[in-house]
């Protein structure tokens, strides 16, 4: 039984990178429809072509936008919706930008990049949030931001990016208080270190070698947009450490219950 | 046709920007109630609603999402034809769309508007006028050189909302959308329920009241033509 049967699907970032993978890997577990998201339409179409190459039957969008643009997601979400008829079951915000590179410390961060970065980081999977809502709120749906490590640790150097996953993963959690009780479901996962070209970038000392091949991380996502976990909201997962729950929207509770 | 009844609305106040840009929410707009069987009138606040509804009422909400209907376009011919307002009014089932055509110098209706007009849209979008509707003869048929999801996504390029005169500024698409918009299809904002936020839709479900969404387009609210519009 594949996991994602007849579920409509709409992943940002699709181009490459982890985005491309979850792509792939959604339309092997059975996913109806794919709404691919990213700047670089020729990339989109090469993984549209893969998609349908492997799976004939799959309805599939490609939609050129920049997520940092508040006019691109009403487009995003009415083009999805218009082909889908108005049902989307899962929203995965993975699209994200890293800043200038080499990264700048906050002292020398130029302001325009610091937005540029809280609006495709930030603001931008809050508005595909708010926009996509109403397809998921009757029948249940699962959103899935992608975060990281730097959205819980301060490195030096890691400037707008970090803050902004830290933003994402506050966001998250007050995103899954206020549906808690809805059937929309809201958690976010770290994937880990990964081999993408953002990573490489953000840290061209680094042997990628060392890194995750974004491939291997997906059986989380999978987890998430399926119905196996229709009875988790609010959690942080950690794709590389046996999906480690790390904390949960309610989490000072928790913190105190086990310190009791 | 003659009017049903007619009032005068004063100018300060037609809706000029959204309450959220006046300094409330979009649920703290005024409601007026009316009492069926005793005729009370009371005014009073949307989002003090509940206190008129009981658990296991109904509440049925449209989810159309309201499209960026009013293009600009051109005649594309050797004589380089009029330019206009392309306001869309309703997809007919073959595909075509009905749309108001405005010239945009001098008489909005008389710039040699005729059938299979070519008007160029962008690079990318063109449509040709097919014919006059019957119904209503200012509406024109169009056929776009796109369809479905690459239709929808060029008219959110290159659209806006549509505008009329008492509206002070060209508000976002945003702020044309109730909160639980779905499926783009309206020409204008199906206005019933722009006051509904996602808090008091949560409240009243948590009161037992039940909801049910349908999908019904809006059309124009005006074809800018007052024997029609009556």
């Amino acid at each position: 039984m594949r996991k994602l049967a007849g579920k409509n699907i709409l992943i940002t970032g699709a181009s490459k990178g982890l985005g491309r993978e979850m792509a792939l890997r959604f339309a092997r577990e059975g996913a109806a429809g794919l709404s691919l998201v990213a700047r670089h339409v020729d990339q989109l179409n090469k993984v549209r072509d893969l998609v349908r190459k492997m799976t004939p039957k799959i309805g599939i969008v490609i939609i050129e936008a920049d997520v940092s643009k508040a006019r691109d997601i009403e487009r995003i979400v009415a083009s999805t919706l218009a082909r889908f008829k108005g049902r989307l079951d899962v929203l995965v915000n993975n699209a994200s930008t890293i800043g200038p590179s080499p990264m700048p410390n906050l002292l020398d961060y130029p302001v325009e990049d610091f937005r540029n970065v809280l609006d495709t980081n930030l603001i931008g999977p809050f508005l595909l949030i708010k926009s996509a809502l109403p397809a998921m709120i009757e029948d249940g749906g699962s959103i899935i931001n992608v975060t990281s490590d730097a959205g819980q640790v301060g490195y030096p150097g890691w400037g707008a990016y970090g803050i902004s996953k830290f933003g994402l993963e506050g966001m998250s959690q007050t995103w899954a208080s206020e549906l808690e009780e809805t059937e929309v479901r809201v958690n976010w996962v770290d994937p880990g270190s990964m081999n993408t070209a953002m990573h490489r970038a953000a840290e061209p000392e680094e042997d990628p070698t060392e890194w995750a091949d974004p491939a291997d991380v997906t059986d989380v996502f999978v987890f998430l947009a399926s119905d196996a976990s229709k009875d988790v909201t609010g959690k942080r997962f950690q794709a590389q450490e046996n999906w480690k729950v790390e904390l949960s929207h309610d989490g000072h509770k928790d913190l105190k219950e086990q310190k009791d | 046709m003659p009017a049903p009844f007619t009032f005068v609305l004063p100018s300060e106040l037609s809706a000029k920007e959204p309450p959220e840009r006046r300094g409330i929410r979009r649920d703290q707009v005024r409601l007026m109630v009316i009492d069926r069987a005793t005729r009370k009138i009371e005014h009073t606040r949307f989002d003090k609603i509940d206190n008129y509804l009981r658990a296991g009422d109904l509440l049925v909400f449209n989810s159309s999402r309201t499209l960026p209907a009013s293009m600009r376009g051109c005649e594309c011919s050797e004589r380089h034809g009029p330019c206009m307002e392309v306001r869309l009014a309703e997809r007919l089932p073959d595909d075509s769309w009905l749309a108001l055509l405005l010239c945009e110098k001098g008489d909005p209706f008389g710039c040699g508007l005729h059938a299979q007009m070519q008007i160029q849209f962008s690079k990318e979008l063109a449509a040709t006028v097919v014919n006059r509707d019957a119904r209503i003869p200012r509406l024109w048929r169009l056929r776009f050189t796109k369809s479905g999801a690459e239709l929808v996504d060029l008219i959110y390029r290159l659209g806006k909302p549509i505008r009329y005169e008492y509206v002070s500024a060209p508000w976002n698409l945003d702020y044309y959308q109730t909160v639980y918009a779905k499926e783009p299809g309206s020409a204008e904002m199906p206005s019933a329920g722009r006051a509904f936020s996602w808090k008091l839709l949560l409240d009243l479900k948590r009161r037992g009241i039940d909801t049910a969404y349908l999908v019904l387009h809006t059309g124009l609210s005006s074809y800018m033509d007052d024997v029609l519009d009556a």
